[in-house]
């Protein structure tokens, strides 16, 4: 017994460096819990949700409400700012705002409801609203703006474009498409390929759909995969890109009215040749 | 039934296209962004994000390459890597050395199965992939990754990766004809989607040989690669590789410093055969005498190194859950072959009948010194299986692993026939053979050693504070046994049948981190600890080195990474703590063995910087730095009498202080073009530095052509090779190192050993597809 406790001695030696590691591992998981529950994640769900005609309130609601109330005075201040005359649009979409209130799971809408509002939207006018961005970011949008409304449309079929019209004047659209462009741009200048080990040997390829919820300010409230690229380097690759990136505050007549907007990017990654 | 749900689905989709309708505005999608993983300008750069130093170079570049390049000439102008090539074809293999370590110490992989020889780590570079089903070839310069298969690399490792079959069907053919009546011909067919378009495979085979540069004698190489991927589902796929290769070639020789200074450039083997001495009963018939100043050993086609080589890795990938991944990787290594030398074996002997020889020469005798070829053979059965279990979240992913290997490595040497023109009656050393005393096949040695590692490991990369930081942390604890049996034999020490096993465990942590300062700039930093458990045949040296400790290091990365739409670069500076370097040295009674003769501490700089094409030029260039320092002095023992020699602050062997590349990339329209300058700094070759080679300069150019597609021919594409294009010449490759040249005190000095550069070589090849 005790000469095979003997031949298990480097295996029981190297426990305290497991547990140690456990430890560790378990430590920056109490980390984690406190980076994912941050308030500002409730906000987000709140924008998201506001159209469905949902299902039933559960425990979050009593975050909700806080949010909402708060956000909306911040965003006041910035379309003075920008001082577009647009301000009308905003009582528009708080009309149609009634729901957020009931707040749900943001897993089922949003996969089909990502509509690409911003394709029909003409980019010039939108360009110029940007204009007051710094300089550096027109260029690239420039570029993206193109591109980026061909994508969507053909995914999507008409039924974003009768719908908008609707909900918004056409400049709201037009800005609304200049930043997802320059969104776009942004998230282009952080993508990378992953690599070391695991990457050069299963060399993963795959597109991955991440979501993100961006305040007005720009910043990234919460973000997530929202389909699978099944390759879990990819997806935290996407991932990744997006919270790494910096984004700047919506143009006061995109969005009107609203603390946060969703957005989706699809990443497609193969490897070098 | 089936239509009403059909219309139920139908409805469904409508009212859910209804909801899509109200929901419109509350996400955006900003459209698809591709990324790629984009090797930069000629391919010898890609944008990096590990914790520790590493480079590749990609297909890109491989492609410009001759198609008969080893993995060593393919990473030669990578940071860090002090790489030479026998010859211009790289089919007689070569040497290769990263921060000090040689290739012994370094781990290499071929799809992530282990290719080290089992015993000693020895690396055959010119045994692996073709070089046209390579996808990548990865060097991490001194952090072996946590995961990696090795138990030898003090060092860091180098991964060789073959490429995936094509999604279309594709038959790819191509010819190289160069100097040394050297050619390559090789044919790949790539079957497209088959099996409900599920599974894709390819099947590949080649042929090459060339002429040696300097005396008789050639090589030949036969070649297989297959591979086939099969996706079950998404997420869920197997793949299985299968590489053959057949290779027979004679050896160049290693030349002495002052054999190098006579002047002829092409000194080598023996390219006439003095003749054999006909046997005559009672007479004595010694043939090791020379004959117009040419040894019968010495003789060309004497020094064969015949071997062949299969390797079958298994990839089984399987999501177990959104989350959650199995990896399984099982492999199969087998090795046969053997390094063998003329020589001359003594009829007769006094000993225990093994060490005696019958008559060799058939005149009834036992008086001669005859004329034999002597195979040092290695036979190598090697399954072995990684299996990891991978977890993600938002933050974590754990990866927790267990890799198992068991190697049966059977050596033997056994002694055969010469026939009358000098050539050996059986290459692989098969047949003819010398009997010993008791009428069994004469060995100098004969014995088995059966390795098994069993390695768990966890890692965890942690990605914190907006995704910028990555934070790893891993451990991994091989626990290694080698157990040896002898068989008797003739060599020393070695008469008796013995067994002898010993341990080796070792917990070796890794901590690394990486964070980005910006979008374009990121700083990454690195603490692992790497070791080596001791070659086999330390089991067997005649006083037994049984006990000698593993050697181990500590490798320390810091760097920064640059990464912009025009230039990707990057800077490391290392440290490595290297203790128990293992090398030969003598005991008190005289015997030969290894033994832990101290510890290197080196430091340095690698830097690295490619740039995107302008103008369709673009330019690779590394510089690297490295000070490596002997800390300890070095005692030996003559006449029973120690003897410490002052090692200590001298310059490590084979570790250039200075390397430097730069790679000069054109590609405009259908003409390419590549020119390669490397310079390699003086070396040492003896651990007291009484001898060194100076540096050299070596230049090698690259053009072709890409013609228009012809019908099913696709991609005709011509290109011209030319190595070391100033023909210049200087010694090349360290091959055999020693404590001192010159001597110290009563220690007597032995002459380093080398090999120069081959000459100036030009080949054309000319590849298509047909598809």
């Amino acid at each position: 017994m005790i000469e095979r406790i003997f031949k298990l001695r480097q295996w029981l030696a190297s426990f305290p460096a497991l547990i140690a590691l456990i430890l560790v591992i378990l430590g920056t998981q109490t980390v984690k819990v406190l980076e994912a529950k941050p308030a500002a994640r409730q906000i987000m769900q709140v924008s998201m949700v506001s159209l469905p005609p949902p299902p039933a309130p559960p425990v979050e609601p009593p975050k909700e409400p806080e949010p909402e109330p708060i956000e909306p005075a911040p965003e006041e201040p910035l379309p003075p700012i920008v001082a577009t005359p647009e301000e009308a649009p905003a009582p528009v979409v708080e009309a149609k705002k009634p729901t957020p209130p009931t707040p749900k799971p943001k897993e089922p809408k949003p996969v089909e409801p990502k509509k690409p509002t911003e394709h029909k939207a003409p980019p010039k006018p939108a360009i110029k609203e940007t204009a007051k961005e710094p300089p550096t970011k027109v260029i690239p949008e420039a570029e993206a703006a193109p591109a980026a409304p061909p994508k969507p449309p053909a995914a999507e079929q008409l039924a974003p474009q009768p719908t908008t019209p609707e909900l918004k004047p056409n400049l709201s659209a037009a800005a609304e498409a200049s930043y997802a462009a320059k969104v776009r741009a942004d998230l282009n200048a952080n993508k990378r390929y992953p690599t070391g080990r695991e990457a050069s040997l299963t060399q993963p390829a795959g597109t991955v759909r991440v979501w993100m919820v961006l305040n007005r300010q720009g910043e990234v409230i919460d973000s997530g995969v929202e389909q699978t690229s099944h390759a879990m380097l990819l997806d935290r690759a996407a991932l990744s890109t997006v919270r790494r990136s910096t984004f700047d505050a919506f143009p006061a007549d995109s969005w009107p009215g609203v603390a946060s907007h969703r957005f989706t990017v699809d990443m497609n990654y193969q490897p070098a040749q | 039934m089936f239509k009403q749900r059909l219309l139920s689905v139908v409805i469904g989709s409508l009212i859910s296209s209804g909801a899509a309708f109200a929901d419109t505005v509350t996400t955006t999608n900003v459209g698809k962004i591709d990324v790629q993983g984009q090797a930069v300008g000629a391919g010898q750069i890609v944008a990096e994000d590990s914790d520790k130093a590493r480079s590749q170079i990609t297909k890109s570049a491989i492609d410009n390459a001759l198609p008969t390049e080893s993995p060593y000439q393919l990473i030669d102008m990578l940071p860090g890597v002090n790489a030479t090539s026998q010859d211009a074809t790289g089919l007689f293999g070569g040497t290769l050395s990263i921060r000090g370590f040689n290739s012994d110490q370094i781990g290499f992989t071929i799809d992530g199965a282990p290719v080290n020889d089992s015993g000693n780590y020895a690396v055959y570079p010119q045994e692996y992939v073709d070089s046209e089903n390579l996808e990548q070839i990865f060097v991490t310069q001194g952090s072996t990754d946590t995961d990696a298969p090795h138990i030898g690399a003090t060092g860091g490792n180098i991964g060789i990766v073959s490429s995936n079959p094509k999604d279309y069907f594709r038959m790819k053919g191509e010819q190289t004809f160069g100097q040394l009546n050297m050619y390559k011909t090789f044919a790949r067919l790539d079957t497209g989607k088959m099996l409900n378009d599920t599974t894709t495979a390819y099947f590949s085979v080649s042929k090459s040989a060339a002429d040696k540069w300097r005396g008789d004698g050639k090589a030949d190489r036969l070649h297989i690669d297959a591979k086939m991927v099969t996706k079950l589902s998404p997420g869920n796929q197997i793949s299985m590789g299968i590489l053959y290769n057949d290779a027979t070639n004679n050896f160049f020789k290693r030349v002495t410093k002052s054999q190098y200074d006579k002047g002829n450039y092409n000194y080598d083997y023996a390219t006439t055969f003095p003749g054999r001495l006909t046997p005559v009963n009672g007479t004595k018939q010694d043939e090791s005498k020379s004959v117009n100043g040419i040894s019968r050993s010495d003789y060309y086609a004497l020094q064969v190194n015949p071997f062949r080589n299969a390797l079958v890795t298994l990839n089984g990938s399987f999501q177990l859950a959104n989350n959650i991944r199995l990896d399984v990787s099982p492999y199969y290594w087998y090795g046969y072959g053997s390094g063998s030398f003329g020589g001359y074996l003594q009829e007769g002997g006094k000993g225990v009948p093994v060490t005696q020889v019958r008559d060799l020469n058939g005149d009834g005798d036992t008086l001669d010194n005859v004329l034999m070829y002597r195979s040092s053979v290695t036979q190598t059965h090697r399954p072995g299986i990684t299996t990891k279990l991978n977890w993600q979240n938002d933050v974590h992913k754990v990866v927790l692993g267990l890799w198992y290997e068991r190697a049966d490595h059977k050596q033997t040497q056994p002694v055969t026939s010469v026939d009358a023109s000098g050539n050996p009656i059986s290459i692989w050393g098969e047949s003819a053979y010398a009997l010993d005393g008791n009428g069994n096949i004469y060995q100098g040695r004969n014995y088995q050693t059966i390795t098994t590692v069993v390695q768990p490991f966890i890692m965890d990369t942690m990605t914190l504070a907006d995704d910028r930081l990555k934070l790893n942390v891993g451990v991994r604890m091989p626990h290694t046994t080698r157990s040896g049996t002898n068989y008797p034999s003739a060599g020393r020490g070695l008469n008796d049948y013995f067994e002898v096993s010993r341990s080796y465990n070792e917990v070796l942590p890794s901590v690394g981190a990486s964070y980005y300062l910006t979008p374009e700039q990121s700083v990454f930093g690195n603490v692992t600890k790497n070791f080596r458990a001791p070659a086999n045949y330390t089991l067997f040296e005649p006083s037994r080195a049984q006990d000698i400790l593993p050697e181990t290091s500590t490798n320390i990365d810091a760097g920064y990474r640059y990464d912009s739409s025009l230039l990707t670069a990057s800077a490391t500076a290392f440290y490595v703590n290297y203790k128990n370097r293992q090398a030969q040295s003598v005991d008190a009674n005289g015997v030969f063995q290894n033994y832990n003769v101290g510890n290197v501490h080196t430091k340095g700089i690698e830097l690295e910087a490619g740039t995107k094409p302008i103008n369709g030029f673009s330019v690779y260039s590394s510089l690297t730095y490295t000070d490596a320092v002997t800390a300890s002095n070095y005692v030996t023992y003559v006449a029973g009498k120690p003897v410490v020699i002052p090692t200590s602050g001298k310059q490590y062997v084979n570790a250039p202080k200075w390397l430097a590349a730069v790679d000069l990339n054109y590609q405009q329209g259908r003409f390419f073009g590549n020119f390669k300058t490397r310079y390699t700094g003086m070396r040492y070759s003896t651990v007291l530095n009484d001898e060194s080679i100076p540096g050299y300069i070596t230049n090698d150019l690259s053009v072709g052509y890409k013609f228009a597609n012809a019908g099913y021919f696709k991609n005709p594409t011509l290109r011209f090779n030319v190595s070391n294009i100033f023909n210049r010449q200087y010694l090349n490759s360290i091959e055999g190192t020693t404590v001192t040249a010159l001597g110290y005190q009563t220690y007597k000095g032995s002459a380093p050993t080398y090999m120069p550069a081959a000459p100036r070589f030009a080949s054309i090849t000319f590849s298509a597809d047909f598809q």
